[in-house]
């Protein structure tokens, strides 16, 4: 298992270095000081490709092709571009809500992927289902806010220019006004349109050991520098040493608002409705 | 000559997309759809559907659509195999092992869902090579960008020209799943993207009292980029709405139908005719999506309560008499003697004016208030079987 950072703060990179196995980038002149300290540069293309786009990321990937970094997506037609350009075996496939069966794991990883995104929405139970029944190579997130949301539309600046104010595209969250209480979900807009995330964090510490994969992704959006380092070195340790009970009380000092999501809880079907 | 794709939630609205000028109807079975409060079809209701479809020259595809967890993955191949025994033309999927198994096991088509958010040649490149017959295409794509896929693909495409938006990337949406635990991706979706949304800026709220943050969309209405789409000669044109009533069905269908077919005869009136008839539907406030480009303020819904309800559809004709001029009715709204009524069939539309209602042992009534309630009343204009009326 293979601990896989994505860092909004790079100056805490070589200090994490020790520690983890990777790094997912969004700038490619970060690929070089990865390579550097002997991590996995993974780069991400997590965004959906347009038609006049698809030259522009051919040219991208071409200019870094010769590097050792991997290739992180969410669209297929990426994946489709990426096989004709002979990178498919560097690409990691995470279409976040897509796969959640060992069927559909299967037909995706006798494309060539290198590894698969698991999705967020199913049971741990049913995730380590797909990965008992394939010999793929996972890619989950085990701590971070997990994103829920992704739009096309800029919906922040649609609406400050609806109320007639500017509003700064940092540090954004929303609430739902009527039902469901003062809960806060961090929302981001830049040029590729909007995301929004979970209003808790996912924390797999307890569970890291017996969860089969091949990335753990962490992500240090919205958390402190000094608490992301902390919680590298849990998992660093979770890993190494596989006794977690000390751990866990070092997590609890963190306070920091972790829920389990869908870990143990199947979503609604809503199948007697049939 | 280009598809109308409707949607059908019943055998009922099924028979009158068609008979209104559906070339095609998707549908839901009770098995892998995503619409899980849509009243979805039994085998048997789907064999009925597709010997009507057919004996009109119409098609029908099924909507297989859900994301699949692990105990959903069983009797799937055998569920397919009974579709295609009741006739089904096609199979709508999001998952690659339900259109792969459509694909190798059976002789339907394999339609790509739009939930797998096509945006691009190489989306389509991808699925073309799984063996897929058509692709819909995600409805974030503006004209010029169909124009530039179409120019380099030789796929199937379907395109969405009518009804709700998914306002994220749809099949990547979680919002209602983990707001609500209802997944939308398995058929639950709790519509959570259109609720209202207090903004806040660290721990201080922007939104002014009352003037909530809203993620929401319009619905989409095509009707202006109707002729550049039939240019670009995309196969299908699809409205939404399987949980939509049958009044919404006929009047969306039969606009539709009428916009191609004159501009197909070089007849293209002005658009606000066309809105004119759409209009007589209930409807939500409605836009262009990104068919014209980058969503706007004008796509955006802020007053999530601007929707337009519609009570005109009074009832739909069971049978005319031409003797006795008597025409039998079930009632779907309430309406009384001495009305106005336009009927509105498919393939006429009239006015009549009504003096009388009668039950079923000739007595008259005051009102037609029941719903279901089966009356008549008589008139001169020939009424024909299926067609609508509303208050004039």
């Amino acid at each position: 298992m293979k601990l896989i950072c994505k860092l909004n703060n790079l100056n805490t990179l070589n200090e994490l270095a020790p520690y983890i196995h990777g790094v997912l980038l969004e700038d490619i002149h970060q690929i070089e000081k990865v390579e550097a300290l002997g991590l996995i540069p993974i780069l991400m293309l997590d965004q959906m490709m347009f038609p006049k786009e698809v030259e522009e990321y051919e040219n991208l990937i071409l200019k870094i092709a010769h590097t050792s970094c991997l290739f992180y997506i969410t669209d297929i037609g990426l994946g489709h571009l990426l096989k004709k350009l002979g990178l498919i075996e560097r690409t990691i496939f995470d279409p976040k809500t897509m796969i959640t069966n060992h069927l559909d794991a299967e037909i995706y990883a006798s494309y060539g992927f290198h590894a698969l995104g698991i999705s967020n929405e199913i049971t741990l139970k049913d995730y380590k289902a797909i990965l008992e029944k394939t010999n793929i190579k996972a890619f989950y997130q085990v701590f971070g806010y997990r994103l829920m949301f992704t739009s096309r539309r800029k919906l922040v600046s649609l609406y400050s220019e609806k109320i007639q104010k500017l509003i700064s595209l940092d540090n954004l969250s929303i609430e739902e006004a009527t039902r469901l209480g003062e809960e806060r979900y961090p929302i981001y807009e830049d040029q590729y349109g909007t995301k929004i995330y979970r209003n808790h964090l996912i924390c797999l510490l307890k569970e890291i050991i017996d969860l089969p994969m091949e990335y753990a992704f962490l992500d240090d959006m919205l958390i402190s520098s000094s608490s992301f380092k902390e919680i590298v070195s849990l998992f660093y340790s979770a890993i190494e040493r596989g006794d977690i009970s000390s751990l866990l009380e070092r997590l609890d000092k963190l306070k920091l608002p972790i829920s389990d999501g869908f870990s143990y809880k199947d979503s609604v079907y809503m199948k007697e409705e049939f | 000559m280009v598809e109308l794709l409707a949607p059908a939630g019943d055998l009922e609205k099924l028979k009158i997309a068609i008979l209104y000028g559906a070339n095609a109807v998707f549908i839901g079975g009770l098995r892998f759809s995503l619409r899980s409060r849509a009243s979805n079809f039994t085998i048997e209701d789907i064999k009925e559907g597709c010997a009507f479809a057919h004996k009109h020259n119409a098609k029908v595809h099924v909507t297989c659509n859900i994301v699949m967890h692990e105990i959903d993955t069983e009797e799937i191949l055998e569920y397919l195999k009974e579709l295609e025994k009741a006739g089904v033309d096609a199979v709508i999927a999001s998952s690659v092992t339900i259109l792969k198994l459509v694909i190798e096991n059976t002789t339907m088509a394999a339609h790509v869902s739009t939930q797998t958010s096509c945006t691009s040649q190489e989306t389509i490149a991808y699925y073309q090579e799984l063996g897929a017959n058509r692709v819909v295409l995600a409805r974030e794509l503006t004209l010029d960008e169909i124009a530039e896929i179409k120019d380099k693909t030789n796929m199937e495409l379907e395109v969405f020209i009518h009804g709700g938006m998914c306002v994220s990337y749809s099949g990547r949406c979680m919002l209602s799943n983990n707001m609500t635990n209802r997944d939308a991706n398995r058929g639950g979706c709790a519509h959570s993207c259109r609720w209202c949304y207090n903004l806040y800026e660290g721990d201080e709220r922007i939104n002014p009292d009352g003037d909530y943050f809203a993620v929401s969309s319009k619905d989409l209405c095509a009707i202006e980029a109707i002729p550049r789409l039939l240019e670009l000669g995309i196969d299908s044109f699809k409205i939404e709405g399987r949980m939509k009533s049958l009044h919404y069905i006929a009047t969306i269908v039969k606009t539709y139908r009428t916009l191609i077919d004159d501009i197909t005869m070089g007849r293209l009136q002005d658009f606000n005719i066309y809105k004119e008839m759409m209009s007589k539907a209930e409807n939500r406030l409605t836009s262009t999506g990104f068919l014209l480009g980058q969503p706007t303020i004008e796509e955006q819904l802020y007053d999530l309560d601007m929707s337009i309800p519609n009570k005109d559809f009074v009832g739909i004709v069971l049978n005319y008499d031409e003797e006795t001029k008597m025409a039998t009715i079930e009632q779907r709204n309430h309406f009384v003697p001495n009305s106005s009524l336009e009927v509105f069939g498919p393939n006429h539309t009239a006015i009549i004016s009504i003096t009388k209602i009668y039950d079923k042992d000739h007595i008259a009534l005051d009102a037609a208030r029941h719903p279901r309630q089966i009356v008549y009343f008589y008139t001169d204009y020939p009424l024909e079987k299926d067609d609508l009326l509303r208050l004039n």
